[in-house]
């Protein structure tokens, strides 16, 4: 008798079995990930939830956290750095560079311990486990959307003129976040596996933070450096986020499609790293 | 029709070597670490609306496949195919985030299983009264006391709309009235035609639950068949390898257990409803007087089921004998019992023998329940209604 005739045809069929191909692994992958779209909206809702609770200042802290880190960067580097871009006020150049970042950081370093955090829930049911990764991504859109609504009271604040490009900043995020879930979804895996990941992370980001035009203008890197320097797409889209804002000029199109190329083939590699590791991940938790 | 289909399925963990390096080898196969089968070519089907049950020793790798049927984690070879949505039990409430509160995470279990919000918030009234939690469902979970956080476990994993259920050694939970409702529970799960998977060390409820089941050991797969016939040779495995330690006739002292038979009316069988003759051999090294000797039955489940036992002190001499009981009517239920054996002095033990040998009661009298009750039945006082 052949499987089919066995099972029932009514009821959604499962195979388990050992990994085989990328091509198999991607086209599932993909399928159980849409339609566990419920539980993507329950745990990233869960994360918000937690984030702050029992905490006194509860999300307050959502607004405390960026603004101190302004008011820091800008005693610091606004005497001690020859800060030659006159057009804009340090502590909103600064505060433009930090919305996009503090979204990088969160997301990677609440997601990296994300799978151990979830440990419990892994080792006894199963779900897409990119989920976990994915979530976090998505609870820490929050900090942009927080933080913007300071940017743009800041940029009242000093009459900085709004422009219509300012709506660019919403396709330059979601390149952005495809980078960052590729990071998510490759480090919160590995770091199962290899823990060092956990511990060098926040020294990682800190570095990974100065490779930015985030605290210092683009025009203080050494010209024979600025090739590579524009290499880095974190470099590319924290400096267009800005550049929307707050010049009021276009991106240049060079530019996103780079940022976007780089982003969806990163993202492709990682997803099938992840899906590879995955089903056996729970082994080494 | 087949909700369940494994095929040969094995699977292999990488044993840690413990050395500090050793995560470099992330980049090596599992296959050129040191491997270890935690499951080994196991092959089985359930059918739909049937109930499976898991046994075997510790280790004996029951845990692994409940997570492969899960699909916590995939197997090294072989292919499990799964008609249905299925939910575990495994580990009561460890899917739990213990800082929401119990609705949040009824709401978070259920999403796990793949239900919508609406169909989740249906069932929660008839969650929080299953598990009777309807004071502290909106209390962070980490607040509750352990029976609490069990039932609300239980409650949600019941209460989920999937076709089959997996228990992994989760039905022994909770008090007794709570005990009682999650039989009742899975009863009913099996009356709706649900297929169910029970892994359990309790023999009673794989008896009551379960249509077959299945016995592994060091991976695996020893028989599947008649949960009674199993768990025997389960038993007789496990006592197989307890009595081999402890022979009969070692060490010597002053009194030793020599020997222990257990005879009914047929040769080699001991049935329910027969007289039984046990006779106890000793070799006594010195005269003793006021010795009494006892000889315990034992239930499966290790509890004491009856004793035979010379009561009176009795007067042995130097050397070889036998101290026989005989009872009239065997009223056990048929079953696997262990046999401890004790000699003793004015409350000084000369010898203990526990689980020395078996008792195999085969079927005899049709007993329901624990044992047969020696009775008789007439007709007392009918009116003629004339």
């Amino acid at each position: 008798m052949s499987r089919g005739s066995l099972l029932a045809p009514d009821r959604p069929i499962q195979v388990i079995r050992p990994v085989r191909s990328a091509s198999e692994v991607m086209v599932n992958g993909m399928r159980w990930l849409i339609q566990s779209q419920g539980l993507l909206r329950a745990m990233t809702a869960t994360h918000l939830k937690m984030r702050y609770r029992y905490s006194f200042l509860g999300w307050g802290w959502a607004l405390l956290q960026p603004l101190t880190l302004m008011v820091l960067y800008t005693l610091v580097f606004s005497h001690l750095v020859s800060y030659r871009d006159e057009s804009l006020p340090y502590a909103l150049f600064v505060f433009a560079g930090l919305t996009p970042w503090a979204f990088c950081s969160t997301s990677i370093s609440t997601s990296a311990a994300g799978m151990l955090n979830h440990r419990s829930l892994m080792a006894t049911v199963y779900f897409p486990r990119e989920i976990v990764p994915i979530s976090f991504v998505i609870a820490s859109l929050i900090d942009p959307a927080i933080s913007s609504i300071v940017l743009l009271s800041m940029m009242l604040y000093y009459s900085v003129p709004i422009g219509i490009t300012a709506l660019l900043a919403v396709p330059i995020f979601a390149i952005l976040a495809i980078l960052v879930t590729s990071i998510c979804l490759l480090v919160s895996c590995i770091q199962v596996r290899i823990r060092d990941i956990g511990v060098a992370l926040p020294l990682v980001l800190q570095v990974l933070m100065f490779t930015a035009p985030i605290v210092y203008p683009a025009s203080a890197v050494p010209a024979p450096l600025q090739t590579v320097y524009w290499c880095n797409p974190f470099a590319v889209l924290v400096q267009s986020f800005r550049e929307a804002i707050m010049a009021g000029g276009a991106p240049r199109a060079g530019d996103m499609l780079y940022s976007t190329v780089i982003a969806l083939v990163v993202f492709l590699i990682s997803y099938v790293v992840f899906k590879k590791i995955e089903p056996t991940i729970v082994d080494d938790l | 029709m087949i909700d369940i289909r494994v095929e040969q399925v094995s699977k292999r963990y990488a044993l840690p070597s413990g050395h500090r390096f050793d995560n470099k080898r992330f980049f090596l196969s599992a296959r050129r670490r040191q491997p270890f089968w935690a499951l080994k070519g196991v092959s089985f089907d359930v059918r739909r609306g049937e109930a499976l049950g898991i046994v075997g020793p510790n280790g004996s790798g029951k845990t692994t496949l409940v997570k492969l049927l899960s699909r916590v984690t995939v197997p090294s070879e072989g292919t499990i195919t799964i008609s249905g949505r299925l939910s575990a039990l495994i580990e009561l409430g460890a899917g739990f985030h213990p800082d929401l509160t119990g609705r949040e995470n009824i709401f978070l279990s259920g999403s796990i299983l793949g239900m919508t919000y609406r169909e989740i918030a249906r069932k929660v009234p008839s969650i929080v009264e299953f598990a009777e939690i309807v004071d502290f469902i909106d209390s962070p979970v980490k607040k509750y006391s352990s029976g609490l956080f069990l039932r609300l476990a239980f409650s949600i994993a019941v209460h989920m709309d999937t076709d089959i259920v997996l228990f992994d050694e989760v039905l022994a939970v909770g008090d007794v009235a709570f005990q009682a409702r999650c039989f009742e529970r899975v009863e009913r799960l099996r009356k709706v035609g649900k297929t169910v998977v029970l892994v359990s060390h309790d023999f009673a409820a794989i008896e009551r639950i379960c249509d077959r089941a299945l016995l592994l050991r060091s991976g695996e797969m020893v028989m599947v068949g008649e949960p009674h016939n199993v768990i025997e040779n389960y038993q007789a495995l496990a006592y197989s390898a307890l009595a081999d330690s402890r022979q009969l006739g070692d060490p010597p002292g002053r009194i030793t257990c020599t020997k222990l038979t257990f005879a009914g009316q047929t040769e080699g069988s001991v049935r329910t409803g027969d007289p039984l003759r046990c006779c106890v051999g000793y070799l006594a090294r010195e005269p003793l007087d006021d010795v009494v000797v006892t000889v315990s039955l034992n239930w499966p489940s290790g509890y004491l089921c009856t004793q035979l036992s010379s009561q009176k002190g009795l007067r042995l001499e130097t050397g070889l004998g036998e101290i026989e009981f005989l009872c009239s009517m065997l009223t056990m239920q048929r079953g696997l019992y262990s046999v401890d054996v004790l000699i003793e002095r004015r409350g000084e033990v000369l010898d203990w023998r526990p689980r020395c040998s078996l008792l195999r009661v085969d079927l005899g009298k049709i007993v329901a329940g624990d044992f047969y009750l020696e009775h008789s039945c007439l007709i007392r006082g009918q009116s003629t209604g004339r």
